[in-house]
């Protein structure tokens, strides 16, 4: 039994032509299951747990990468098959897992090629598309192994896991992380000064690790998956095969 | 009749185009021209190095180091590129390349080595596969001829020239 999970977003009126052709090629391939909104307050882990018990095998997220993020954050633990049908602007996470926008990802839906995915993990809590530390006075120890630091002043951190991490470098070189080559990639970035808009940043250094440990004087913020806290101190690592996922076969790894 | 099974869906096995997409995409490690690595540095993939490292270096595949970065580590890799400044000893399993801009202070151990004019190297090269063989007749008249420098020097033990005349 399939269960959809749909994004409080899909209720405006230009989704509703995508939706409802999807909902039609769902049918026909004769996997269409129950439709569960997403409100503000919904707990996706309770939600899905609820809907386990009651005998569903399948869970399909249904909107964008905060979507995916926000769900699969919270219920990476359920032992669940999870589908993903992106729909609208923002889907970045789609095109690395081979669905491509739109009804056509039911297609991709109906293949069930499943890929087990590996997940980040920081202070008891996943993290499925990205973790973004804004400037701030830290110091990154990778793997027990080596420790970085900036020369001078402040850095910011991104760890990707599904969401690519978009940069051109001198040579207009496009640089692709993978979700499942068994690392996260930790992109570093030293500010180096101020515009009158936002801060200069130097070309990043990448590092792909398993574990590594963010500490600081102060306290900083870290964003994971949209949720943001304050931290002093984080360990960030891999969990690996973690999350049961339908994948297209044009995924990235 | 139906004994054929369905094929599982499940047990998806990666074509070979994909597995060769993912070895050409490999995210490289780099260290930026701003930062400071301490310790032991151990990666799998290519190395960039562009800031400052102090320790060691490890990698299984190439590892460049750029103009303006300075290494303070024992470097160990399959190829290594210098045209930054590197203290300590590098040990290259394959080839390494040392640009005019880089300087080295420190052994160096190779199987490949290219050099650019105007490169600063102050250390000892070690390189496998050396053969020369030494003719028979020139390593007798070889032997002879250290016996003789010895006599020249004051130091050693004097021979005389009789002694000299029975040698030749």
């Amino acid at each position: 039994m399939y269960i959809y999970l749909y994004d409080n977003f899909l209720k405006q009126k230009r989704y509703d032509a995508t939706i409802k052709a999807m909902e039609t090629r769902l049918t026909d391939f004769g996997i269409a299951g129950k439709i569960v909104r997403l409100q503000t307050f919904t707990d996706p882990k309770e939600v899905i747990l609820q809907e386990l018990a009651r005998g569903a095998s399948s869970i399909v997220i249904v909107g964008n990468d905060k979507t995916f993020g926000y769900v699969l954050s919270q219920s990476a633990t359920s032992a669940a098959t999870f589908g993903f049908l992106p729909v609208g602007d923002g889907n970045t996470i789609a095109h690395v897992l081979g669905i491509p926008v739109g009804v056509d990802a039911c297609d991709v839906l109906s293949r069930r090629r499943k890929v087990k995915l590996d997940v980040g993990w920081f202070n008891n809590r996943y993290f499925i598309s990205q973790l973004h530390i804004p400037p701030s006075e830290i110091v990154v120890e990778y793997d027990e192994q080596f420790q970085v630091s900036p020369r001078y002043g402040k850095m910011e951190l991104v760890v990707c896991n599904l969401q690519p991490f978009f940069w051109n470098d001198s040579k207009q070189k496009k640089i692709i992380v993978h979700p499942q080559d068994g690392k996260l990639e930790a992109f570093l970035r030293p500010a180096i000064g101020r515009s009158i808009l936002r801060e200069k940043f130097e070309e990043p250094s990448i590092f792909p690790f398993e574990e590594m440990v963010v500490s600081g004087k102060e306290a900083f913020p870290v964003e994971a998956d949209g949720k943001v806290s304050k931290e002093i101190k984080i360990k960030i690592r891999l969990a690996k095969k973690k999350v049961e996922m339908i994948v297209g076969k044009e995924r990235k790894f | 009749m139906f004994t054929k099974k369905p094929s599982d869906p499940t047990s998806y096995v990666a074509p070979e185009t994909q597995l060769e997409r993912r070895e050409e995409d490999t995210v490289e490690t780099v260290v930026g021209p701003s930062m400071n690595v301490e310790g032991d540095f151990v990666s799998e993939g290519n190395v960039v190095v562009k800031g400052t490292v102090a320790g060691s270096v490890k990698t299984n595949k190439s590892l460049t180091i750029e103009q303006g970065a300075k290494v303070i580590a024992s470097v160990r890799a399959a190829n290594v590129v210098v045209s930054g400044q590197v203290k300590g000893n590098i040990r290259a399993k394959e080839k390494l390349e040392i640009t005019s801009s880089a300087q080295i202070l420190g052994d160096m151990q190779c199987s490949v080595l290219m050099i650019e004019a105007g490169a600063l190297i102050q250390g000892k090269v070690e390189m496998a596969g050396i053969q020369i063989d030494v003719p028979k007749g020139e390593r007798k008249s070889n032997s002879l001829r250290s016996k003789i420098a010895r006599v020249g020097k004051p130091d050693e033990e004097s021979v005389s020239s009789e002694q000299i005349t029975e040698m030749i």
